[in-house]
């Protein structure tokens, strides 16, 4: 049999596979990162430039975004019509009877450095109760591991990153830090500032958000410039996507090699179980196999079940690292709410960072009262993407005519927004499988993605649309202008659990080193191996923590030379 | 935080989902008297009335231009070309209008134009009428505040990049 030139080859260049690929490299391992999408210059990629800023979210490029399938959702119910979307210029957004989609429903990017190309940049770590939600309430699955084990990982992403955060204790949110955020907090915008007195009265503590944006030059990146654009793409690159950090010091080792545009279609297998090849095609649609040693996958929630339930064959005919029947299982999708109203005059909200400050009084996940599992708010605006005219004036400036041009000039800078997310327990309707007919250009099965809200998810909404509301009216907002949560929509940029991890192989994919409990030389480093949501922590600062410690794993293997 | 604004492919899907088992209606003309005799002569160019109907929604003022001046009727044309059921949209929709008045509805004068696309956004929401005005409100809006010229009065003057907001902490 070919032996691989790689120690170990990853399949996706996102969160969790560059912050691997980055640990391993720079041990001494020779890495091959094989990435579906495209390589992004952000230099010339982002428009912020230019005066199309505002009509794209984030640039498409071609293979920048993934295919996949909804199963029909839960029908809407009358009783919990205060939790539709709607704005002031459309009415109500969402006018069939059931749950839908919301455009793309699953929020990412196919590229190299994946999703964080496009996320916004909050640098969270995980409640260390989170991480207890079976033991403690008899839900969703506990971590195998606790928050001190992941600690000091945390630390290595944050320095490496460049994490601007504020050691205060309030903003710590009850988790312990061994070393204080490499940079300072940024300065919050006006229109937080106005949030944060409204919260104060509400007896709220509201304080700088942990920031993967660098509020002062940092390893050869300069500082934020506060445009409020982060999802649309950073071309200063200094938000921490994984593209300009991990991914960038990996490639600087010269023992990492990127193969963008190529998607991994097929794993296979030896006669004794472990992975010996993966079939890919390239840019130019030609398949080929690569042997491998050691094979990580950091495909993400959706494409990381999907390729091992796709990789099925006569000794696993459920799919790939399946044996405890839980590839797929226990998606937990994002539990968002945002309202938005207008003040009555302009604070400029659309300049400043994004996300720029938060409440973790309802992180815990015994905080909310009468529901299991935690929430946090933060300032929204530039995520709700009200920092443009144009979405202004197709959202919250209703009218046309000489009268909507002035409504247009005395309103803009004048949106607040307050968003929350919430903690996603599993059920055992949300999941994820092949779809039996649709495939992509590559003749593979398409995920499928089944969503249910349950009782639980629903209380919390209620819960974090009435605190939205209280902390806006609070502010000075006399009239809503929009909201928009996933009570009516399927809208996740946070997908998590579908290859939970745990030590128990007949209820978990992987252990807890992010290994296959009987593929020895497989690995899983992105969002699929989380046993729980979390209470609304943004995950990539997490996923990049486990990452870095499934790449120690893997390093202690090699250097005791355990066969493969 | 998932993003919350609609996509255009979105917003196109929910105005034209139905759109082939729309009928026009004849409430118009009992809103807009001067219009109610049905044109009988040669149909005003489909251009010249998205020009005007643009210019309507948009109309220059002391410190900006009109959608037109700004090429908002051109964009829309060229984004139609690539768009089939855009194009159906707008051809079956401009019939429909430029029928319901003497030499279209770039003829009238701005007092009855504004009365016209008045009574479009308050048609039913299921009818052509307002599908059409719905639409060329989102495509006219968008071309519009994406053009720097139309930010005059505004307080954004220039793109976010490469300057940035320094000052936005106050
Ligand atoms: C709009 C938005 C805002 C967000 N904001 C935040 C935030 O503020 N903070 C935060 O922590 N998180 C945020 N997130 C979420 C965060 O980006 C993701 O949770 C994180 O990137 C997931 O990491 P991952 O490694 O699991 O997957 P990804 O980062 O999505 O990476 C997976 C990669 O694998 C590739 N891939 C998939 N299948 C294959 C295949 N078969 N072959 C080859 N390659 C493949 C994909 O192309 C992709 O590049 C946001 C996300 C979005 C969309
Ligand atoms: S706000 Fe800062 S981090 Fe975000 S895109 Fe602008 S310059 Fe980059």
């Amino acid at each position: 049999m070919r032996r691989s030139d790689f120690d170990v080859v990853i399949v996706g260049a996102g969160a969790g596979g560059a912050a691997a690929a980055w640990r391993l490299c720079t041990q001494g391992l020779r890495v091959l990162v094989l990435e579906a999408g495209p390589a992004y210059d952000p230099r010339k990629d982002y428009k912020l430039d230019t005066e199309h800023w505002e009509t794209e979210l984030f640039p498409a490029k071609p293979g920048s975004a993934g295919r996949y399938v909804f199963a029909p959702m839960q029908p809407l119910e009358e009783k919990y019509s205060d939790l539709r979307s709607w704005n002031l210029v459309s009415g109500r957004s969402n006018l069939s009877a059931r749950r839908e989609p919301s455009g793309p429903g699953y929020h990412h990017v196919r590229g190299v450095g994946g999703s964080t190309l496009h996320f916004t940049g909050e640098a969270h770590r995980l409640h260390p109760q989170a991480m207890q939600m079976r033991s403690r309430f008899g839900v969703a699955a506990d971590w195998p591991m606790d928050y001190a084990t992941l600690e000091p990982y945390y630390t290595i992403a944050e320095q490496l990153i460049g994490v601007a955060g504020s050691n205060e204790a309030g903003a710590l949110g009850e988790r312990w830090r061994s070393a204080p955020y490499p940079l300072p907090a940024h300065a919050l915008n006006k229109g937080s500032q106005r949030l944060g007195q409204a919260a104060a009265a509400l007896g709220l503590r509201w304080s700088a958000n942990p920031r993967a944006a660098l509020s002062q030059a940092y390893d050869g990146r300069p500082a934020c410039n506060y445009c409020g654009n982060c999802n649309r793409g950073c071309p200063r690159t200094d938000k921490g996507s994984v593209d300009v950090t991990f991914m960038h010091h990996a490639l600087a080792t010269g023992r990492c090699e990127v193969r963008s545009d190529t998607s991994v279609t097929r794993i296979l297998t030896a006669p004794n179980g472990t992975v010996r090849e993966i079939e890919c095609v390239d840019k130019l649609r030609k398949r080929s196999r690569i042997p491998v040693k050691r094979l990580i996958l950091a495909c993400g929630a959706i494409e990381t079940p999907r390729l091992l339930l796709a990789s099925a064959n006569r000794s696993a005919p459920r799919g790939l690292a399946n044996e405890s029947g839980q590839v797929g299982k226990n998606l937990m999708e994002s539990l968002s709410w945002i309202s938005s109203g207008l003040l009555e005059e302009s604070v400029d909200s659309f300049k400043g960072l994004p996300a720029d400050a938060i409440c973790w009084d309802y992180n815990r996940p015994d905080a909310i009262p009468g529901v299991v599992g935690g929430c946090r708010f933060s300032a929204a605006v530039h995520e709700a993407s009200l920092v443009g005219p144009i979405n202004y004036a197709l959202r919250i400036v209703p009218g046309w005519g000489k009268a909507h041009k002035a409504a247009m000039r005395k309103t803009f800078g004048a949106a607040l927004s307050i968003g929350a997310i919430g903690e996603f327990l599993p059920n055992a309707g949300t999941y994820v499988d092949l779809d039996p007919k649709a495939r992509d250009a590559h003749g593979m099965p398409l995920a499928r993605i089944h969503s249910q809200l349950g009782e639980q998810e629903i209380l919390k909404l209620q819960f974090m649309a009435q605190t939205c509301r209280q902390i806006l009216h609070g502010a000075g907002i006399r009239q809503l202008a929009e909201e928009y949560g996933t009570y009516d929509y399927f809208s996740a940029a946070h997908v998590f659990g579908t290859c939970r991890m745990g030590n128990n192989p007949n209820e978990a994919v992987v252990d807890a080193q992010g290994s296959s409990h009987r593929r020895r030389n497989l690995f899983i480093c992105d969002a699929s191996v989380f046993p729980s949501s979390g209470g609304g922590e943004a995950p990539s600062l997490t996923i990049e923590a486990l990452a870095l410690r499934c790449a120690d794993h893997i390093l202690g293997l090699v250097r005791a030379n355990t066969p493969v | 935080m998932p993003p919350s604004s609609l996509s255009r492919r979105q917003f196109l899907q929910l105005l034209l989902w139905s759109l082939f088992a729309m009928r026009p209606s004849s409430a118009l003309a009992n809103a807009v008297p001067e219009i109610a005799a049905p044109s009988k002569g040669p149909r005003a160019a489909f251009e010249q009335s998205l020009r005007a109907f643009v210019d309507v929604l948009i109309p220059a003022d002391a410190l900006s231009a009109a959608a037109s001046a700004v090429g908002v009727d051109a964009q829309i044309i060229a984004l139609s070309k690539n768009d089939y059921r855009f194009r159906k949209l707008l051809s079956v929709g401009f019939k429909w209008l430029d029928s319901q008045m003497p030499g279209g509805f770039a003829q009238l004068s701005e007092d009855a134009q504004i009365r016209v696309v008045d009574w479009m956004s308050q048609a039913d929401g299921n009818s052509l009428p307002r599908r059409l005005f719905e639409i060329l409100r989102y495509e006219s809006m968008s071309f519009y505040y994406a053009d720097h010229r139309s930010w005059q009065g505004l307080r954004i003057q220039r793109p976010p990049q490469p300057i940035g907001y320094p000052d936005h902490a106050g």
